[in-house]
């Protein structure tokens, strides 16, 4: 039985421009997450996160964005059909807003998905864990 | 008619690829395979530990990380001299299998066939089938493809123990043990995955497909119809009636290093190794792989470096001539050679493939040993879960002690072909450390002697109906499954170019 709730730090540790959900997910380990939430490290995947989108109901994806999306220092949330747009068609470089195109195609049920990002900037994974962390409390 | 220039940027491949062509009298007259990022991965492994490859190599592409894992782990073995045990390098090539079949069936499926769908096939009779089977986002094999193939990265997450980017492979064998709970698990996984594969994709089972012994045979096969109705059919059908049996060709030198080692000697591997130049197979001989710069933007040196000695330092003033490339120009022996699964199957000596490619390589031969290299792997993989539960003692790690100053090397082949580790270790720490991807081999750019790249040469000289939607060249790169993060790594400035 799989938790109801996944929170997915995405991104590559080894690139600054890219560590935020790996460093999100450093803190976070360390932390007492709500029951029924599980906590996991999406790293490089893209549409291969779609094993761990099965059977829930929630899942909130972190990730870093680019400065002109992310906006200085704060938290930008898409939801699933925003991220959904921005798909392109399949390719080795299919990321999240492919999966969020497909999970409602492929799963059933299909869980909700959020996207919370932000752009590189001292301090904030941060911001961004505590953001996290009130999506999935507040369920 | 005059002489049209086009440059191409591809989408769907891992980083960007830019394909320039000249186009004289509805014919390519001369191509360039433009690979517009540099890769920093080996000069930023110089100076860490010995064993860091183990975890930032498998982050060099999100698709074939347990290759560039194993890769690693092999040249590392291979410097502390010590051969795994057989349980080990069965876990290993477990997990490598997982990820070749699931890479072989999404790129078929979600990525070469979909071209298909396209405006320059609207007319063809096939058109409204193809777009309900096949179409981006809601094709029913789309849908279905994308549904499955979830379940083959169980077999990596139950041998990994951590999944994604897994560094369960070190030098000796393997840092986890499955007991047999994990390994009923995988025989399950690994059935359920057959059965779908077999049903769906291949349209008969994996033995009978393996009984195909020539281009007679294979239009046999073809005649029934739920053969007809798979998508290796529809991959068949579709390429024969597009012309695309008989484009695509180049030199005719294929490349494998092979791969999934044997347990049990002789050292053998399951995909055999070897250079097939002028009909003839030689044995692999890794000293023969040199990699040339005269059109890379990369430091100039005279000849062609083997990667033990290789030197990555990224040129480009602005001011220097001929130079278009990020990637590389490896050659083997001297020759540019083509590598992927085409290759593995005429250096096997398949003699489906060398009959389907007796008029030369072409996008057919090459796409369908693609999608049909499962039906090999599969079987094969239930082999090895049946090795691993028959000897429930047996050892997955043998200690090669502290990790010893040297050089080694590690070759295997990921799903796009020949992918190569050299590293040198000196006082504990990495002192060199170079990679050769399978995308640097089918995509290099020219070398010394002028020669262009294979994907280069393969466009030379085919037609081109549209040059505002040149089809015919997407179908032929896209044929050899560009995957250029592998290749390169920064993004370059985009042009409002034509994008296939």
């Amino acid at each position: 039985m799989v938790a109801p709730v996944a929170l997915i730090c995405c991104g590559n540790r080894l690139d600054p421009r890219d560590d935020l959900g790996p460093r999100v997910y450093d803190l976070l380990l360390r932390q007492a997450l709500p029951a029924g939430v599980e906590l996991l490290d999406g790293a490089l995947a893209g549409l291969d996160l779609m094993y761990w989108l099965e059977g829930r109901r929630l899942v909130v994806l972190v990730d870093a964005l680019a400065d002109e999306a992310g906006g200085a220092g704060g938290v930008r949330l898409y939801d699933g059909a925003e991220l959904a747009a921005m798909a392109g068609n399949y390719g080795h470089g299919a990321g999240l807003a492919y999966l969020a195109a497909m999970a409602p195609r492929v799963l059933d049920p299909a869980p909700t998905i959020r996207l919370l990002g932000a752009a590189p900037a001292p301090g904030a994974e941060r911001t961004l864990a505590r953001a996290a962390l009130e999506m999935v409390h507040a369920g | 008619m005059g002489r049209i220039v086009c440059n191409i940027p591809l989408n769907r491949v891992e980083g960007d690829l830019e394909i320039k062509v000249a186009i004289e009298n509805g014919a390519v007259a001369d191509a360039w395979s433009v690979a517009t990022m540099f890769r920093g991965f080996e000069r930023f492994l110089v100076g860490r530990g010995a064993l860091d490859g183990l975890v930032v190599t498998p982050r060099i592409c999100g698709i074939c990380s347990t290759t560039h894992l194993a890769a690693a782990a092999y040249a590392l073995d291979d410097v502390a001299g010590i051969r795994p045990p057989p349980n080990a390098l069965r876990h290993r090539n477990l997990a490598l299998a997982a990820e070749q079949v699931q890479s072989d069936i999404r790129q078929s499926v979600l990525m070469f066939l979909p071209d298909f769908v396209g405006e320059a096939y609207r007319d063809r009779p096939w058109h409204a089938e193809a777009e309900a089977r096949y179409a981006p986002f809601r094709g029913a094999r789309v849908i279905d493809v994308v549904q499955q193939t979830k379940r083959m990265l169980e077999v990596i997450a139950i041998l990994g123990g951590q999944w994604p980017h897994s560094s369960f492979m070190v030098p000796g064998g393997v840092a986890f043990r499955p007991g047999p709970t994990e390994l009923l698990d995988l025989r399950q996984v690994i059935a359920q995955q057959r059965r779908w594969y077999e049903r769906r994709v291949l349209g008969c089972r994996c033995e009978h497909w393996l009984e195909l012994d020539g281009a007679e045979a294979l239009e046999r096969w073809l005649q029934d119809p739920a053969h007809r109705e798979s998508d290796a059919g529809w991959l068949i059908r579709l390429c024969k009636e597009t012309g695309l049996d008989a484009l695509g060709g180049h030199y005719d030198s294929y490349l494998s290093y092979g791969s999934l080692p044997a347990p049990e000697p002789p050292e053998q591997t399951f995909i055999p190794a070897g250079f097939l130049a002028q009909g003839a197979v030689h044995p692999l001989d890794q000293r023969l792989v040199a990699e040339q710069v005269p059109y890379s933007w990369y430091a100039d040196y005279a000849g062609g470096l083997h990667p033990a000695e290789g030197v990555t330092e990224p040129f480009a003033s602005g001011s220097e001539r001929g130079k278009y490339s990020m990637s590389k120009a490896p050659r083997y022996d001297g020759r540019p050679a083509e590598t992927g699964p085409l290759a593995e199957r005429l250096i096997a000596g398949d003699s489906l493939f060398a009959d389907l490619t007796r008029s030369g390589g072409n996008v057919l031969a090459r796409q369908l040993a693609r999608l049909v290299r499962p039906a090999a792997i599969i079987p094969q993989m239930e082999h090895w879960v049946e090795q691993l539960l028959a000897d429930p003692k047996g050892s997955y790690y043998q200690s090669p002690g502290e990790m010893p100053d040297g050089q080694g090397y590690g070759l295997i082949e990921a799903s796009r072909g020949a992918l190569g580790h050299w590293i040198r270790i000196e006082a504990g720490r990495i002192a060199h450390y170079q990679v050769i991807t399978p995308t640097a081999w089918n995509g290099s750019p020219r070398d010394e002697e002028d020669r262009r790249g294979p994907w280069e040469e393969a466009l030379v000289g085919i037609p081109v109906k549209d040059p505002e939607n040149p089809v015919e060249i997407g179908h032929i790169v896209r044929s050899f499954d560009p995957c250029l993060v592998c290749t390169v790594h920064r993004l370059g400035d985009r042009e409002p170019w034509l994008r296939l």
